[in-house]
């Protein structure tokens, strides 16, 4: 086996894509449940999830140039046939370019800028838009045997010649007759737009032609849209479908200029999905952050918002697809299980033509039971070693520990690994009441004859992972990850985790095997598996790579540093609970109610928590009070794959701790967290202008 | 120590629960940095090129900290080891540019009281760029100063000769009866050291790689600020703290005639052992002390447990590890008992 290829080196593949036929050959169908269908038909449909989710590869699956690549290659499109008839076009708003409309001023101050600025972009957007609409449209109809003849081309100087007698580009297109002359004129417009915002013009402010000629944001493209139909390029049935990708950025400012600007993009941005155009319809693709906030959902011109199922669908890939919780998760397994395999096709396909079957379940092995995570302990204790390892010693504990019970524990400690768990567990069992109401501890009685902490399973089994952790904590030793169901479970349901602990567990195997002779190697596509240290030690690397990136994002310092003080307190909590008494204490609830409040500096403190779930660094989710009288309450864990660096297992099993506002306000402030408006405040508001004077309502 | 070995050991390591609570894979990341780096800048080590030692540095590493059985010295060796300076073949590239663009320039700016509004119809720029190519002579102290490269990456050219001015010296006073004539021809080529044009240098540029105590160069740069009449500027690339003192010294009983401009100056908190001087060194300072002292005496009795007049640096570069660097990183006993991390090659 090659020992010089890591498969998985590169983790963002949409993003950086060399050519269609990578996609063709790496992405994962799995992930194209029937939640994801509304993506292909009408309606506005809203993609949110962490990064890393695959909302990009989702939406690449638009482009016609991946359906190109699919038919090349002789594979089967992944959409199903019956969703397929559509053309799309789109923007990512990264790549083109369109945001970086913040850099340049029209020299009318910040109110001017504000004013006018937004009204370019829209018209920017519309442009590119439309220069893709074509594009794409060539693209399907040059090839009918692959779009089953969905375009039809000879029709494109009826529809050049309708496009550019619409009023709604004032002007900008007149004297068009050709398909060629209409392409040259849009590019030319957005040629315009390029070399303005790289500070290639020589007068700040646009020529007059431009000024004179903004369009409305949206209309011209349904505009286009109709006209295809119209000319009868398309069939009226045809959705057309505009992909608008990376809205978040539109949230990554620097200044106060910048936010103020983008925010009044974004709000333009919005109209198109307000709208509810029926010639079009809209896909945006953005991480959680960037679309949830209620202030980015504003709409130019209005007062209104947004509004969820009116305006648009929302698709939230975590609930939808790849829901976290106390349930393993079928959709995602498949979808790494086949990702991985992909990957592995693609790299070594020379070597290996046939593969075994799911890979990944092989090269990662079965994960470890709680006696096998013990396995790295010494079986031959001293009593002191054992009452360590079993908090006997602790000086608020030792006294209440007769010698019946410690001889007790430390036999079972001495049986062998199994014994530990239940001399763990035992100890725990002796530690508590058995009740709310009763005070006196089991340990004050003698021990019992049968074994209680063994014959209730479901009490033993919620308190396998706190055992583990205080046995493991207590001996020196960290509690380790390996095999594939830990590997699956620390990903919490993203690709891109799954992929990056992949990619450390290689770099780990490979770097071991370049140490060995070629006899003694392993070849892990004969079925052999990565050694459980190696994946032990890049799953820790993982981990931590992942909390270093988290100042990467905007605000990432504050909550790297909320993190790391939450998961430092969950690990404290839990090695102190030496009864065992939460074992779900691997994370916090709130009353939901208290959540929610707009008292005081609630609004900030949950502005903050919220940003932190967007950014992928907490997990959230309601649940029910464990007491009738409790209500709804929100509870909060880490990503998954930060438990490892702060030693905590990832498994919810049980209730998490039940925490006050005030105590998570006392944990922000311990983080040295700043709880600003700063990213949510609404800023000044120019005078903004209505709908475009002298434009004429859309025609059916 | 294998490399299997170490990998497993930096795994054991980062599993063992120390006193943090978090799991911060340190040692992994350690090794994972060494592991970059020995594929990318620190892969040519010119000495290692030899047959008696092995050129994996990866390998070097892990045999280096298997000279050590405790596992709080290996520990610690590894995070040494990141903490080793290493200057590559680019490094070098790249300080002989900045020695021109910066020290040197300036310099040359200062001695002929260059403006910058224009001089007899010529830019300022121009004029710098004829004084250097044309007047001013550059030569190494030791063959240790690649002249040859500094000339080429600056695009030097008019000069043929270019004699290393610790040998002159040599030759001038140490070699047998004191050599006077030796002198008078140096000052004779000076006047007349162009073949294509009888254009005289005015000035003289003597560069060095590496600089401790000084020890070694300063005899060469009193020889030529005494005997040939010219300013000298004197440009160590990379200079020790110990050597700084010496060198101002000189400077200030020079007469005008010596500069000394380094473009890298180590400060004292980088170094290890009695040149620190009670300065705040790096988190592992004072156990690395430690720890050398302790295993001095395996690399050889015969040096000082923190290098060369105790200079105690911590750095190498792609084609030798100066003899201040600890002995524990770069000498190899006739014994065998201690494998060298970046091995040296004496001069002597």
């Amino acid at each position: 086996m090659n020992i010089t290829i890591n498969p998985f080196q590169q983790l963002y593949l949409s993003d950086d894509t060399p050519t269609e036929n990578s996609f063709v050959q790496l992405f994962s169908s799995e992930v194209l449940q029937t939640a994801i269908h509304p993506v292909f038909q009408g309606n506005n449909v809203v993609l949110s999830g962490p990064q890393g989710c695959g909302k990009t590869m989702i939406l690449n699956l638009l482009r016609p140039e991946m359906r190109v690549a699919y038919w090349d290659s002789g594979k089967d499109f992944p959409v199903p046939k019956e969703l397929r008839a559509f053309i799309s076009a789109g923007i990512n708003l990264t790549r083109s370019g369109i945001t970086d409309l913040v850099q340049v001023t029209l020299d009318k101050g910040d109110d001017g800028d504000a004013r006018e600025l937004p009204l370019y972009f829209a018209d920017f957007f519309n442009y590119l838009v439309v220069e893709d609409i074509i594009q794409s449209v060539e693209t399907i109809g040059n090839r009918p045997e692959v779009f089953d003849s969905i375009v039809n081309l000879s029709f494109a100087t009826q529809f050049a010649k309708a496009v550019a007698a619409e009023d709604c580009w004032f002007g900008a297109l007149e004297g068009v007759q050709s398909m060629e002359e209409l392409k040259a004129r849009i590019s030319e417009r957005v040629g315009f737009y390029r070399r303005w915002v790289n500070g290639n013009l020589p007068e700040r402010e646009p020529p007059e032609g431009i000024r004179r000629s903004k369009t409305n944001i949206g209309e011209p493209i349904s505009r286009t849209a109709d006209c295809l139909r119209r000319s009868g390029m398309i069939a009226v049935e045809v959705p057309v479908l505009i992909r608008v990708d990376q809205i978040e950025e539109m949230h990554r400012a620097f200044t106060d200029r910048q936010r103020v600007l983008l925010l009044s993009f974004r709000k333009m941005l919005n109209r198109v999905f307000y709208s509810r155009d029926a010639r079009v319809h809209y896909r945006a693709g953005t991480r959680r952050y960037g679309w949830d906030n209620p202030e980015f959902l504003g709409v130019w011109g209005s007062e209104a918002r947004l509004e969820i199922r009116r305006n648009y669908h929302p698709i939230e890939m975590d609930d939808e697809l790849f829901v976290r919780g106390e349930k393993p998760n079928t959709i995602f397994e498949k979808f790494a299980v086949d990702a991985f395999q992909k990957r592995i096709a693609y790299f070594f396909k020379a070597e290996s033509p046939e593969l075994r079957p799911e890979l990944a379940k092989s090269v990662f092995g079965k994960s470890p039971t709680p006696k096998e995570r013990l396995e790295q302990l010494a079986e031959n204790a001293t009593d002191a070693q054992i009452d360590r390892a079993l908090g006997l010693d602790v000086a608020a504990d030792t006294e209440g520990w007769s010698d019946e019970w410690r001889e007790l524990v430390r036999k079972l400690y001495r049986t062998g690994h199994a014994g530990m768990l239940d001399a763990a567990l035992a100890a725990a069992w002796g530690r508590q009441t058995g009740s709310a109401n009763s005070k006196q501890q089991h340990r004050e009685s003698p021990p019992p004859k049968d074994a209680p902490w063994k014959e209730r399973p479901w009490w033993r089994k919620e308190r396998m992972d706190i055992a583990v952790l205080q046995l493991m904590t207590r001996n020196q030793q960290r509690f380790i990850w390996w095999g594939y169901k830990d590997v699956c479970s620390l990903s919490g349901g993203n690709i891109t985790v799954f992929l990056h602990i992949c990619h450390r567990i290689w770099d780990g195997f490979l770097k071991n095997e370049s140490s060995l002779p070629a006899e003694k190697r392993t070849d892990l596509l004969k079925g052999s598996a990565i050694d459980r240290d190696i994946q032990a030690a890049g799953i820790l690397f993982a981990s931590n790579e992942w909390f270093k990136k988290l100042p990467e994002e905007p605000g990432g310092n504050a909550r790297q540093s909320f993190v790391e003080k939450l998961g430092m307190r969950l690990n404290a909590d839990m090695m102190k609970d030496l009864p065992m008494s939460y074992p779900g204490g691997n994370g916090i609830s709130v009353q939901l109610a208290q959540f929610k409040s707009e008292d005081d500096e609630v609004p900030l403190l949950r502005n903050f928590i919220q940003e932190a779930i967007g950014y992928g660094a907490l997990f959230a989710s309601e649940h029910s009070s464990k007491s009738k009288q409790g209500g709804r309450r929100m509870k909060f864990y880490l990503n998954p794959i930060l438990c490892p660096r702060f030693q905590l297992p990832e498994a919810k099993t049980k209730e998490p701790y039940y925490w006050s506002m005030d105590e998570l306000f006392a944990l922000v402030k311990k983080a040295q967290v700043t709880l600003a408006r700063a990213q949510r405040s609404r800023p000044k508001q120019p005078e903004q202008h209505p709908l475009l004077p002298g434009f004429a309502d859309s025609k059916p | 120590m294998t490399v299997e070995e170490l990998r497993k050991l930096v795994i054991k390591w980062d599993f063992e629960m120390t006193g943090d609570p978090t799991a911060k894979s340190e040692y992994g990341f350690i090794l994972d940095q060494l592991d970059y780096h020995a594929k990318k800048e620190w892969r040519v080590y010119l000495p290692a090129e030899h047959p008696d030692f092995n050129p994996s540095y990866i390998e070097r590493l892990a045999a280096w900290i298997g000279n050590v059985t405790i596992e709080d010295d290996q520990k610690l060796l590894l995070r040494y080891a990141a903490r080793i300076s290493f200057f590559s073949h680019d490094d070098f590239a790249a300080l002989y540019r900045t020695a021109m663009d910066r020290e040197i320039s300036r310099w040359v700016a200062s001695q002929i009281a260059a403006r910058l509004e224009p001089h007899g119809g010529q830019s300022f720029h121009d004029l710098i760029e004829m004084e250097i190519h044309q007047h001013t002579w550059f030569c190494p102290i030791t063959d240790s100063m690649d002249i040859n490269e500094f000339y080429k990456v600056n695009h030097l050219k008019g000069v043929g000769h270019r004699p290393g001015f610790a040998t002159l010296e040599m030759f001038a006073t140490k070699a047998g009866n004191p050599n006077l004539q030796l002198a008078e021809n140096v000052r004779h080529y000076m006047a007349n050291a162009s073949v294509n044009q009888p254009v005289p240098l005015k000035r003289i540029v003597l560069l060095e790689d590496i600089v401790g105590s000084g020890s070694q160069c300063l005899d060469a740069v009193r020889w030529a600020v005494a005997n040939l009449g010219k300013p000298v500027l004197f440009v160590p690339l990379i200079l020790c703290p110990n050597g700084v003192q010496a060198l101002r010294g000189e400077e200030a009983s020079s007469g005008g005639l010596l500069t000394v401009r380094p473009v890298i100056e180590l400060r004292r908190s980088d170094l290890l052992g009695p040149e620190r001087q009670g300065e705040l060194g790096w988190p592992i300072t004072v156990e690395m002390e430690d720890l050398a002292t302790r295993y001095g005496g395996r690399t050889s009795v015969n040096m000082e447990t923190f290098g060369y007049r105790s200079t105690g640096c911590s750095l190498t570069t792609f084609s030798n590890t100066p003899d201040n660097t600890l002995p524990i990183v770069h000498h190899k006993p006739a014994n065998g008992a201690w494998e060298p991390l970046f091995p040296r090659i004496s001069r002597d």
